[in-house]
């Protein structure tokens, strides 16, 4: 039996769910509540499909255990064992269900979200099936998803003539009889977890039931919400923050002009254009630029690019748009083109070449690095330039995972690493071995603190490699521009040209 | 909406990544060739291991770029001893593997200690040198370095155990020796330029060739003057380091066909070299060279000529498109420094002379 899509996985559990009754078992003096037995399992799921073999039965049920739909009491085994002294019993399903179908729960719109209220509601009302909404979301969507969303409305309308068809008083009475087994059945943890927080179900009115929906709206909504909060402090980092959208501007913007060395020619604009202006105002402004970008915390030399897009808008804007950033690019070259440089600039740029330096000699490793906030800009930056910036934007998401607590995010954001950075075929794949990638895969979707421990190790030694060499671009950078702007004093074509490494070239090139 | 809508738009995003930087580049590089064409790229490409930024390290070195003053190669030290730790951390680990106990117990005692606890810091003691070298010497550690093909270890890791009391000191700097042999994995895209008299400049570009970092190349295809693609003659027993069951020398067929093959290619010069040579005769002096090419003639395996030709005509099997008077096969040792400048030089010759006819 192949393996199945977490949908299809999900209906065939739907349905072995409600047939098989979890009871208390006993073996070797101990008694096990709430379970149910290898044997049973594999004779319902036989019974259930008909073209199953036993075979078959078998490879779904451990697909289950594997998604830890069910597990066994004890976790002696991962697999499902066809006997009868072999328990398993059901897992929290909220958190299963967030397990298997988070993209479809998050992806969900506000319009969407009105209309599979409607139906959850119909249905709830019908069948009183509480804690099973996740199911029925679940089963609902993936019809609309196989007809093309007209199923949806056909899914509504049988709802809505089953719920005419059945009086209102049926169903709360069915509802409230559920309730009144399950008080009886105080030690039924199963049904407790399925009937989620809204247990105390003794007044089974329309107003609970309202409510139940709204929180599971509240539910639906909440991760969406945290990724659009979480989007400023990624601003370096595309994939957590949902940028996703348009890659290519992500890409294609900073590169032309973000090297930390080019950062120097670009800053020059504003200068040039205030002083072609008035001398005294626009030292004035630069000077303000400068205090600013420090107090920021943002390499002043990288601060330039923010602050050459930021000619009319404040220079405190932390990090352009894309779009200003690509019109920065186009734009830049030709204002150095048009104005000569004074020897107050040339000033500038030696001191901040003596800055820099002055950073990166002070950090004893990379995590300290990576801490300062300058620091790591500018790291990031040459990362940037050198393509290499996957493995500091999966440091950077990393810290944030393991920062989150609430398990519903961390399993998104864990799906997220994995399929952007360790998985080979993401945007951002990492540098790491087939066995790492094959260790995470099998263990990602546990969203556990340490499940990128190994890649993390593998990363920390690239990104050490990585500030070694930015140490030693700068120093050769540093030696050569100081050595330049000692020797020459006019031109400023001749000079920018030296003033950037690698990738800076295309815009460079504009210059000469 | 849905997954179902959302996800085409993802995929539309992917190839628009895909497409940017070679829709980019024309812009900025085909106006930088046209503009100063007294700058010719070099691409140095291969896949993982191949020797790519050890023959770029050559080449700073003698053009007195880089680690040719001691300052800067004191910031390699922590690099230098990282390796060597990887080292023995990696032949520890073989030696459970492959189930070849470490002999001598002290030995066992300083395994433990490499797997579990030792950084780059404590090889400042000098102790540590006896105690690493006599682990290496340890009849295990040496039986797991007989069978490495069977898993991964650097090519370096004779040279710097034998160089142990050396690199464990606290006045240790490396030579440039050191620092060529030293492995570490290329990340993303380094290059260099340096004159080439004729008021031209070259500039060198070295990149990282594990699988992942391959998609990267792209971005230079578009301004690339010159390919240097190079291939490890002594990979024929080894398996890939991110993929531990692929075999290299498969995989170097397959980036060489896809490179060489690529439309972007069709002019420009190209160039083979097949490097570690030195390693390579070594290895089919113990090793039969023929188990691993069916094809292959077993009476001349011993015979290094003989198989440098059999895999030169593997690789020149893979050119379909690409016109083969503009490719250029060179044999290469890019740890031996005369060697390497030599063969440089050729190739330099080669690009500039194939530039001229153009």
């Amino acid at each position: 039996m192949k393996p199945l899509s977490d949908q299809d996985l999900l209906l065939y559990f739907t349905k072995f769910k409600k047939e098989i009754k979890p009871r208390d078992h006993t073996y070797l003096f101990t008694s096990y509540a709430n379970c149910f037995s290898g044997k049973e399992a594999v004779k319902t799921l036989t019974s259930l499909f008909n073209n199953l073999s036993m075979e078959d039965a078998i490879q779904l049920g451990n697909q289950m255990i594997e998604r830890k739909l069910f597990i066994h009491v004890t976790h002696e085994s991962s697999q499902l064992l066809n006997k009868r002294y072999e328990f398993y019993r059901f897992t929290n399903f909220r958190r299963c269900s967030k397990r298997l179908s988070i993209m479809n729960v998050t992806q969900f719109t506000s319009s969407l979200d009105a209309s599979y209220q409607k139906v959850i509601q119909d249905e709830y009302n019908n069948k009183g099936r509480v804690g099973d909404i996740r199911i029925l979301l679940d089963d609902v969507y993936l019809s609309s998803q196989n007809n093309n969303q007209t199923a949806t409305g056909g899914a509504i309308s049988t709802a809505n003539a089953v719920t005419s068809n059945s009086a209102v008083l049926s169903r709360s009475s069915s509802f409230f009889s559920s309730a009144c087994v399950q008080s009886f059945l105080n030690d039924d943890i199963a049904l407790v977890n399925n009937q989620t927080n809204e247990t105390d179900t003794s007044s089974p009115d329309q107003q609970q039931n309202a409510s139940s929906i709204s929180l599971f709206g509240k539910k639906i909504s909440v991760p969406l919400k945290i990724r659009k909060n979480s989007q400023p402090s990624h601003q370096n980092s595309p994939p957590m923050s949902g940028s996703f959208d348009n890659p290519n501007l992500l890409k294609k913007s900073p590169r032309g002009n973000n090297s930390p060395f080019t950062g120097f020619s670009s800053e020059l604009s504003p200068h040039h254009k205030s002083s072609s202006a008035e001398d005294l105002y626009g030292r004035k402004v630069r000077l303000n630029e400068y205090v600013d970008v420090n107090s920021l915390g943002v390499g002043s030399p990288l601060k330039s690019i923010a602050t050459s897009s930021a000619d009319d808008s404040s220079p405190l804007q932390d990090t352009p748009s894309p779009q200003n950033e690509s019109s920065v690019v186009s734009s830049s070259p030709r204002r150095h083109g048009m104005i000569a440089r004074t020897t107050s600039q040339d000033f500038e740029l030696k001191r901040n070449l003596e800055d820099m330096d002055l950073d990166f000699d002070k950090f004893a490793n990379i995590d300290e690095v990576l801490k300062h906030p300058k620091a790591c800009a500018i790291l990031t930056k040459f990362a940037f330039d050198e393509y290499a910036e996957e493995s500091i934007y999966f440091w950077k998401d990393l810290k944030a995972y393991k920062k989150e607590s609430r398990i519903d995010c961390k399993l998104d954001m864990a799906i997220k690493i994995f399929d952007t950075y360790v998985n080979p075929d993401g945007s951002l794949a990492l540098n790491i071995t087939k066995k790492q990638i094959v260790e995470c895969r099998r263990k990602y979707l546990n969203a556990d603190d340490d499940c990128f421990d190994d890649i993390q190790k593998e990363v920390k030694i690239i990104l050490n490699d990585l500030l070694d060499r930015l140490r030693l671009g700068i120093q050769q950078q540093k030696t050569n521009q100081i050595n330049m702007l000692n020797s020459k004093s006019s031109l400023i074509p001749s000079s920018t040209s030296n003033l950037k490494m690698s990738r800076s070239d295309e815009s460079i090139a504009f210059v000469q | 909406m849905g997954n179902i809508v959302v996800s085409p738009h993802d995929k539309e995003g992917q190839h628009h990544m895909m497409a940017t930087p070679t829709s980019n580049n024309p812009n900025g590089g085909s106006a930088a060739t046209a503009k100063n064409k007294s700058e010719i790229t070099v691409l140095l490409l291969g896949a993982g291991e191949s020797g790519k930024s050890t023959l770029f390290k050559q080449v700073q070195f003698f053009h007195g770029v880089g680690i040719t003053h001691d300052q800067e190669r004191i910031e390699l030290i922590e690099i230098v001893r990282l390796n060597v730790l990887e080292n023995a951390k990696n032949l520890v680990a073989a030696t459970q593997h492959l189930n070849i106990p470490i002999e001598q117990p002290e030995n066992r005692e300083t395994a433990k200690l490499i797997i579990n606890s030792l950084n780059t810091n404590d090889l400042e003691d000098p102790s540590w040198s006896k105690r690493l070298y006599s682990l290496w010497k340890d009849a295990g550690i040496q039986k797991a370095y007989e069978n490495r093909e069977k898993f991964q270890l650097y090519d370096s890791t004779e040279y710097l155990f034998e160089n142990l009391d050396r690199i464990c000191s606290d006045k240790y700097v490396p030579t440039v020796v050191d620092v060529i042999r030293t492995r570490t994995k290329t990340i993303g895209i380094t290059d260099m330029k340096f004159d080439v008299g004729d008021g031209k400049q070259l500039r060198l570009v070295d990149v990282g060739g594990q699988r992942n970092e391959r998609r990267k190349w792209i971005h230079f295809f578009n301004t690339v003057d010159a390919v240097v693609f190079l291939t490890s003659l002594s990979e024929f027993d080894l398996n890939l380091y991110e993929d531990n069951g692929y075999w290299r020398v498969k995989e170097s067929l397959r980036v060489f066909n896809e490179v060489v093959n690529n439309a972007l290619f069709y002019k420009v010069p190209f160039v083979l070299l097949f490097n570690k040579r030195d390693l390579f005769e070594k290895k089919i002096a113990t090793k039969s060279f023929s188990k691993y090419f069916s094809g292959f003639n077993e009476a001349e395996e011993k015979n290094p000529v003989a198989c440098i030709e059999y895999m030169t005509k593997l690789f020149l099997n893979e050119i379909t498109e690409h016109p083969l008077d503009t490719v250029s096969v060179k044999t290469l040792s890019a740890i031996d420094h005369d060697n390497s400048k030599q063969v440089f030089e050729e190739v330099k010759q080669f690009i500039m002379t194939q530039q001229h006819r153009e």
